[in-house]
């Protein structure tokens, strides 16, 4: 090797100040990182992100991701606590409930629908951990926030699949948010992942076939089936429907489309004008659309509509019906179930414009009543006046069902837990994902009603109610249906 | 560049080029030869100011009074290679280090098997009380040895710090425990028996404490050996020194001696013989005797002919240097040459800047080199007896007449009370008993030394003694003349014996009477203050001779010493030296004899310091021009000459 001959002093010099650089160029960026995450931190798993700095990711119930939501966070975070503290006795898993937490006007959910959802997550994981539906292995509840409209679905996914690897455990993911191209995104991601996913109020028809994926709802086209059902036995003979046709917005196409089909026949129901559109995605244009139906309808002269849209558009489109021109006509308005996502306040709102508004909705605590033998009387029964939720979470009426789908859907991941615990030993968001297709003869015992699944995930003829909204805001439940008229009953 | 160096810039670029060399490129061991004060101390002085602060280099005074074993001196040149350098790696010296362990404390053992067993258990505890003791192993040679580190005379201030910080920045703790590799190279070595390493060791200790003076010696060349192995090794790694500058002083002595055999042999041995690289160490040593090995001092058997400093190179080294297959090869010895008046000049404006109260002499400086021939020791012993005593500042009579006594002075304060005669002459002739320093102040008297040896009785014992220290003027001339400043100094002694002086000089014409060479003879007549003879001779000589042989004839004669005496200046000695009764008439002969006593005392530069005499001088010669009808050009040009005087650059070029 040939002899080196620079000064060793100034060669100590540059090798001393390239490491100096070399760390600095480190150190900088890491330290620039660690603040920037320091600041982005909101809690544990939890960060903001976004220009609206939204805190967004995964919790254990530890980070309150909105005020509304810290009791039945605080009620959630101790169950874990108390799972995780009789880990070696009892061994747990972890079921994720992940929608958008953090609410804007953007979102279709709002803040009371969320926060029932929640509260109804929770009554599923105590009634599994230690309730009626006693089992194991333990399920500790983690609380995935995607942020408004989905917006940060990619991180907290990735949060998801890191805790699929960690002392946590997750093999299944619930909830899913509302049926939109984010959370489609997401729901793939997971599953690509190999996790289970139970989806609790996604009833966009087109979401189906994914693997591991089931849900609890009953599709858009279930929906628009029990509508037009419902309207036929009403002798009701004229519609016409009216369509969100904002990108994304699968909910309205399929529940458009499929009340297009299946409500003209050849008795002579049919739809006086093609669909009315409107694009919700084009903010300064879509209640000008709305305002100029209002005088088509008047000209067509339907006995109902059917409204294919989001809970909230329906609150600005009967202001303008309820102004019509021609007021001595009435219309029935049938709708789906994001009506369910409305406030007690814009459903007052809505019931003030005095038009008749229908809607099918996802679940109803009045079903047991109506038809006991279409859902669980044990699950039922939490949901109803004086039941577990009422004692846990009082004064916060829960007409809505997203209570309901949200304990159906947890209550559905842990029977998967629990079967594949049983099958196979080991549980996994596979095994557990393999287990939804073998409850033909385990049906869940849902509050909603018994749930089976068909391939593609979808529930096997899942019960609808149909409800009303009367004039004091409140929805009644009118009758209880199905996609074929009569609901899965016990088996 | 150091006061000391002015005049030495050869050897600066010498050394800086040996230092430039690969690192297994042949080096020459510099000797630098001349007489005590010839500037060789300042040398070093000036070598480690300047190389000092980006060489590792270390610096032995082998001429102190305390003897000086090889090995202390091996041990004191390891600490001060070790200093650790900015721009280089530490240097160690694991081999030597082991190798002075092993041969340091006598082993108990009974048998070599025991030794063998024992070896390592000492070394370590031997090891260990040493650093317990001094902080280092090597650093316990200063203990014994450290006089002979010293500073060398007049090295400045930065080499004396430099100097220092060699000494203190020396490692504090041996390299761990290395012992093994080292310990091999010993069990390979050829001039030991045993091919095991342990075993070797052993055997160097029973060498230094059982052996016989063979033993000794074979113990020292190994450990002169271990040291070049060791640089060998250090350089051959990357951010390591390219050389090693060793400053050896005063190696004249016994020891100094001693200390350059084994160093040379060592490398002989391990170059030539063995065929190794050749070790990386740059050589400088200084010596104020001629050494023995080199043979005769007339140099006749030695291949080598002295060079001087100022066209000293490595190309001049490699022209000249004997066949490699002779250990003679390494030398590259530089005689010392003395300062010219241009480098007297300089050297006290440069002194000028430490001491500005010398600015009244700096006229001086043509006294000065006349005075001292330029021997560097010599002019600094002028300009401090300047320094320190009452001369008079201004130019003139005064000033002359202080001048006239100048050996005769002495400081006026400081520690030494001698007069400059004094102190010079036992600086010059230090080693000189009373008795030869007596002998040599009537020597003296001769031009041609080995005349005066010969015919005053002291034999060729002192003019090789003589000669041996370099004191001898200009090597190579003809005449074997002593150095201008000791025997100047000398006959200012031996004027001091009036009778002495005249029956010296009396001696010393009969014998030149004797031989036919009229010419030395009426030097010496004149040196007996016998102004009519030599008067009558240059008389008679001036119309039979051309004017060109006269002038010299005229000028080697009147250049005779003098004992004038100690009053007055220039004029106050001529009117003594003046005719009882003054001629009636300009004659050849009243001409000559008044151009002869000018010239006698102007030629003294303690007679004339200021050389008011020229002008009078240029008027003899213009008179004799009138009195001579032709050849009168040559006298014509003599009285220019004088009449506008020009300092010769050398002590040669004065006539």
């Amino acid at each position: 090797m040939p002899r080196l001959e620079w000064p060793l002093h100034i060669v100590r010099r540059v090798v001393i100040g390239v490491i100096v650089v070399a760390l600095l160029g480190v150190a900088v960026p890491l330290t620039v990182n660690w603040i920037q995450e320091k600041r982005a931190r909101c809690g544990d798993g939890v960060v903001k992100m976004g220009e609206a700095r939204e805190c967004v990711g995964v919790t254990d119930g530890s980070y309150h991701f909105a005020g509304h939501l810290k009791a039945v966070e605080e009620k959630i975070k101790a169950e874990n606590d108390r799972v995780e503290k009789d880990a070696d006795k009892d061994p747990y898993v972890s079921v994720a409930y992940m929608t958008s937490f953090t609410l804007t006007d953007d979102d279709s959910n709002s803040e009371e629908s969320v926060r029932h959802e929640l509260e109804g997550a929770y009554l599923a994981q105590r009634r599994h951990n230690q309730g009626d539906l006693r089992s194991s292995p333990k399920i500790k509840l983690l609380i995935a926030n995607m942020g408004s409209n989905a917006g940060h679905w990619e991180h907290t996914v990735d949060e998801l699949i890191d805790r699929k690897t960690s002392a946590d455990k997750l093999v299944a993911v619930t909830g899913l948010g509302p049926s939109t191209q984010e959370s489609l995104r997401a729901l793939k991601r997971l599953s690509a992942h190999g996790l289970a996913l139970v989806a609790s109020t996604m009833t966009a028809t087109n979401i189906e076939g994914i693997k591991g994926f089931v849900r609890v709802s009953p599709t858009n086209v279930d929906e628009a089936y029990a509508a037009s059902a419902y309207l036929k036995k009403e002798k009701v003979r004229t519609a016409v429907v009216v369509q969100d046709d904002a990108q994304g917005n699968y909910y309205a196409k399929s529940l458009g489309r499929a009340f297009t089909e299946v409500f003209q026949d050849a008795e002579g129901h049919r739809l006086v004008a093609d669909r009315m559109r409107y694009d919700s995605s084009v903010r300064s244009a879509w209640q000008n659309e709305m305002r100029y139906m209002s005088d088509q309808l008047c000209r067509q002269k339907p006995q109902a509509v059917f409204f294919a849209g989001r809970g909230k558009h329906l609150t600005r489109f009967l202001d303008w019906i309820a102004n019509r021109s021609c007021q001595e006509r009435k219309f029935k308005v049938i709708t789906g179930d994001d009506t369910t996502n409305l406030t007690a306040k814009e459903l007052r709102h809505a019931a003030d414009t005095g038009v008749e508004v229908f809607y099918t909705g996802l679940a109803h605590p009045d079903m047991w009543q109506k038809d006991p033998k279409s859902v669980s009387g044990p699950s039922a029964r939490h949901f109803q006046p004086g039941g577990s939720l009422d004692q846990w979470f009082p004064s916060d009426p829960r007409h809505d069902g997203q209570a309901i789908m949200a304990h159906d859907a947890v209550l559905t991941a842990a029977q998967g837990i629990q079967m594949a615990n049983g099958s196979q030993g080991e549980v996994t968001g596979e095994s557990v994902a393999r287990m939804f297709h073998q409850m033909d003869s385990h049906q869940v015992p849902g509050a909603g009603g018994f749930i089976s699944f068909e391939n593609d995930g979808n529930p096997r003829n899942k019960a609808i109610p149909i409800l009303h909204l009367n004039a004091k805001g409140r929805s009644e439940l009118v009758e209880v249906s199905a996609r074929r008229g009569e609901p899965a009953r016990k088996q | 560049m150091g006061v000391g160096l002015r005049g030495r810039s050869g050897i600066i670029s010498l050394v800086g080029e040996c230092l430039r060399l690969g690192p297994a490129d042949e080096r020459p061991v510099i000797m630098l030869l001349g007489p005590r004060g010839s500037g060789a101390s300042e040398a070093h002085g000036a070598l480690m100011e300047k190389f000092g602060p980006e060489t590792p280099f270390a610096y032995i005074n082998l001429g102190g009074e305390q003897s000086l074993l090889p090995r202390y001196g091996l041990a004191l040149i390891a600490r001060q290679l070790e200093r650790k350098l900015p721009r280089y790696r530490r240097s160690h010296f694991p081999r030597l280090t082991l190798g002075l362990l092993a041969s340091d404390h006598q082993l108990r053992m009974t048998s070599l098997a025991e030794g063998r067993r024992n070896i390592r258990r000492e070394l370590d505890a031997f090891q260990e009380r040493a650093e317990a003791r001094y902080g280092d192993y090597l650093a316990a040679f200063f203990e014994v040895a450290g006089g002979a580190v010293g500073a060398p005379d007049g090295a400045s201030t930065a080499a004396l710090a430099l100097l220092r910080d060699a000494l203190r920045r020396g490692r504090r703790r041996l390299p761990g425990r290395k012992f093994t590799s080292s310990a091999a190279w010993y069990g390979g070595h050829p001039l030991l028996q045993s091919r095991d390493p342990w075993e070797a060791l052993v055997e160097l200790n029973l060498w230094r404490h059982d052996g016989d003076e063979d033993d000794q010696e074979r113990l020292d060349r190994v450990l002169f050996s271990a040291l070049l192995e060791d640089m060998r090794g250090n350089v051959r790694h990357s951010f390591m020194p390219r050389s090693y500058l060793l400053l050896l002083d005063n190696s004249h002595t016994e020891y100094g001696r001693r200390f350059l055999d084994l160093l040379i042999r060592a490398r002989h041995d391990d170059s030539v013989v063995a065929g190794a690289d050749c070790d990386p160490l740059t050589v400088v040593a200084s010596s104020n005797r001629w050494l023995p090995r080199w043979g005769p001092a007339t140099g006749d058997q030695w291949p080598w002919r002295l060079r001087g400093p100022d066209r000293a190179s490595l190309t001049d080294w490699t022209e000249h240097r004997p066949g490699r297959d002779s250990d003679d090869t390494w030398w590259y010895p530089l005689r010392l040459r003395d300062l010219n008046l241009d480098e007297v000049r300089i050297r006290i404006e440069l002194e000028l800047r430490h001491h500005p109260d010398l600015a009244p002499f700096t006229r001086l400086a043509p006294f000065i080199h006349r005075l001292t021939a330029g021997l560097p020791r010599a002019v600094s012993q002028v300009l401090e007896l300047f320094r320190h005593s009452t001369v008079p500042t201004e130019d003139g009579a005064e000033q002359d007449r202080w001048l006239r006594t100048l050996p005769d002075r002495t400081p006026r304060e400081g520690e030494d009370t001698r007069t400059l005669v004094e102190a010079a002459l036992d600086h010059l002739l230090r080693g000189f008993d009373p008795m030869q320093r007596a002998a040599l102040e009537e020597c003296a008297a001769a031009r041609d030394l080995s005349i005066g040896t010969r015919l005053l009785g002291s034999g060729d014992s002192l003019f090789g003694e003589v000669r041996g220290r370099w004191l001898l003027h200009s090597p190579g001339t003809v005449t074997p003349a002593l150095h201008p400043w000791p025997r100047r100094l000398l006959l200012w002694r031996l004027a001091a014996r009036p009778d002495d002086w005249d029956a010296v000089h009396e001696l010393l014409a009969e014998h030149f009477r004797s031989e036919g060479r009229t010419v030395q003879e009426m030097y010496h007549r004149l040196a007996a203050e016998r102004i009519d003879e030599v008067t009558g001779y240059l008389v008679a000589r001036f119309p039979t001779v051309p004017a060109a042989q006269w002038i010299s004839e005229f000028n080697t004669i009147t250049a005779a010493p003098n004992r004038l005496g100690q009053a007055g200046g220039p004029l106050e000695l001529l009117a003594g030296l003046a005719p009882e009764e003054p001629p009636e008439a300009v004659t050849a002969a009243s001409v000559i004899r008044e151009l002869i006593t000018v010239r006698w005392v102007w030629s003294d530069p303690l007679a004339d310091p200021g050389m008011r005499l020229n002008d009078m001088i240029a008027d003899g010669f213009n008179q004799l021009s009138r009195l001579r009808r032709n050849d009168i050009v040559a006298l014509f040009n003599e009285a220019e000459r004088y009449r506008h005087w020009r300092h010769p650059l050398t002590s040669a070029g004065e006539g």
